[in-house]
């Protein structure tokens, strides 16, 4: 349980406060773009080292996150993008003012910017997986006075309302002690109860959703014309759904052919699978939308990884590869997210792996952290393995990614490969150990993507 | 230097045990899961296999480090 379980109690107690403040004419979106200035302005203020007015705009900055709310529930002022940019602005400001009163921290203590790298990571990757059992469990969304609502959201014991607490109690303290020790605690605090909190929330995933398949809960809630975010019932006539992921298409009318199931569907444990309706139009998915920009981002790293490793920065090369590999993880994710699957980004993804990937091992290579030989055996192998897809995909008569659960497995130990060039960890071992493994991987590859029959697409287990 | 280099390799160390014994842990399950598995097709067969290569790995991470301790 977090804070936000006590959130209307809050508002209650804030009321006189929020109401008074919300007064003066001012946009609902405007509030929440006031407060993402006050949260910039306090950063700055952080990473200078001026606590008290810091701390000040922490706690504005809040009852500010409250005021765009009120406004918009109570001034019919409410709009998809007002949310957004609520949720949006909300964990912006967070991590700017963690980070500015990291880095004001760490001339004294240096491994607080591990600590900021962990505590960021840790909230991020709680906002996806909240993101993602939102959209993988949509049949339990549920929306009250037009806010939405999920039973995930009470879970963990980090949120916004518990940074303010952590890491507010120890900027407060520094600054009334004169000592940096208590804001080192407040910092250590948000990273270990951010990843506490998304332990939690793992383990409410596999506890609620491990025996759910998603395809049946997402036929049964999934109509045309209402989202999984969907507020209330379609409007009646057809309308038009501009999405970066997908060109506008009119969603048709609700079908008598596809009934409401949420009575029957209690945290996905009955989902029925439904046949969508026959007159759906087929969606357009663009190859220019946020998971493949994200993919394509992941090149950003290489400069910044060659001008560490020729200035000799291994930490700082290490951080520009954990990034790339941190987005390629999201990059996916972002693809089932907005639901803007493409064989293009597929296949833009795996040779995105082998470019990044190969590139970090030709420059380690070059400045003499990674043996040649095996570097070159993996880089011959590599473009073995992009000629065995290619023809895959000429036999299959589509572009399309040959899926192959041992090379998904050596992506992620060629990532690991440079890593050990970079610290210089047992390299030879590991990398003759890759090409072995390599090797018969692509012997096994070799047999199903020239010789076995065109595979069909596979249901997800 | 954001940490000194030994605090930079014993994190690189124990972010490579790590995942590789997580790794052979979830790879050794999913393994027992798929040759449970009727009727057995092609896809499972790859699975197989790459749950094979999965522990592969993870025992060559883990053993790595050792040697990388030992030494």
């Amino acid at each position: 349980m977090n804070l936000f379980a006590v959130r209307k109690q809050l508002d209650r107690v804030l009321h006189p406060v929020v109401s008074t403040i919300a007064r003066p004419p001012i946009h609902a979106n405007v509030w929440t773009l006031i407060g993402a200035m006050l949260g910039a302005a306090g950063s700055v203020l952080f990473y200078l080292g001026l606590l008290w007015p810091a701390f000040a705009l922490l706690i504005v900055r809040g009852l500010v996150d409250h005021i765009d709310g009120y406004k918009a529930r109570n001034f019919g002022q409410r709009s998809t993008f007002g949310a957004v940019m609520d949720d949006v602005a909300d964990r912006w400001v967070l991590g700017v003012m963690f980070a500015g009163g990291c880095l004001w921290l760490s001339p004294a203590y240096p491994h607080v910017l591990v600590v900021m790298a962990l505590g960021i990571t840790g909230a991020l990757v709680n906002v996806i997986i909240k993101l993602s059992i939102y959209a993988e469990a949509h049949q339990d969304i549920r929306r009250e006075h037009g806010k939405i609502g999920h039973p995930v959201d009470v879970v963990g014991m980090f949120g916004s309302a518990e940074f303010i607490i952590y890491f507010g109690a120890g900027v407060f303290f520094t600054a009334l002690l004169r000592d940096p020790r208590p804001m080192l605690v407040g910092c250590w605090a948000v990273a270990v109860m951010a990843h506490v909190s998304l332990l939690q929330r793992m383990h409410f995933a596999w506890r609620h959703y491990r025996r759910v398949d998603p395809a049946a809960a997402a036929m049964t809630t999934e109509r045309p014309g209402e989202g999984p975010r969907g507020d209330g019932p379609p409007p009646a006539g057809p309308r038009s759904i501009p999405t970066r992921c997908g060109s506008s298409s009119p969603a048709p009318r609700p079908s008598a052919r596809w009934p409401d199931p949420r009575p029957d569907v209690r945290h996905g444990h009955r989902a029925r699978a439904l046949e969508p309706p026959v007159d759906a139009p087929p969606r357009k998915v663009s190859n220019l939308n946020p998971a493949n920009a994200i993919t394509a981002s992941r090149f950003l790293t290489l400069p910044p990884f060659v001008w560490a490793v020729d200035q000799g920065y291994a930490q700082i090369a290490t951080l520009a590869l954990l990034i790339c590999a941190a987005l390629d993880m999201v990059d996916g994710l972002v693809a089932r997210l907005l639901r803007c699957q493409t064989p293009f980004g597929e296949v833009f993804d795996a040779i995105a792996d082998g470019f990044c990937y190969g590139f970090f091992m030709v420059v380690l290579t070059a400045y003499g952290q990674l043996p040649w030989l095996p570097v070159v055996i993996t880089i011959a192998f590599g473009v073995y393995n992009t000629y065995l897809r290619a023809a895959y995909a000429r036999r299959a008569g589509r572009t399309v990614n040959f899926r192959s659960w041992a090379m998904e497995k050596l992506v992620a130990y060629g990532g690991y490969n440079v890593l050990f060039g970079v610290a210089q960890i047992e390299v030879d071992f590991y990398l003759w150990g890759f090409v072995a493994i390599m090797g018969l991987t692509l012997v096994h590859d070799t047999k199903r993507m020239l010789i076995d029959p065109i595979d069909p697409p596979e249901v997800p287990a | 230097m954001i940490v000194s280099h030994a605090t930079f390799i014993l994190m690189a160390a124990i972010a490579t045990a790590g995942v590789a014994g997580w790794w052979v842990v979830m790879d050794v399950l999913r393994l027992r899961r798929t040759l449970r598995e009727r009727p057995r097709t092609r896809w499972t067969g790859d699975r197989i296999f790459g749950s094979v290569i999965g522990i592969a790995t993870g025992v060559i991470g883990v053993a790595g480090i050792v040697l990388h301790y030992l030494r």
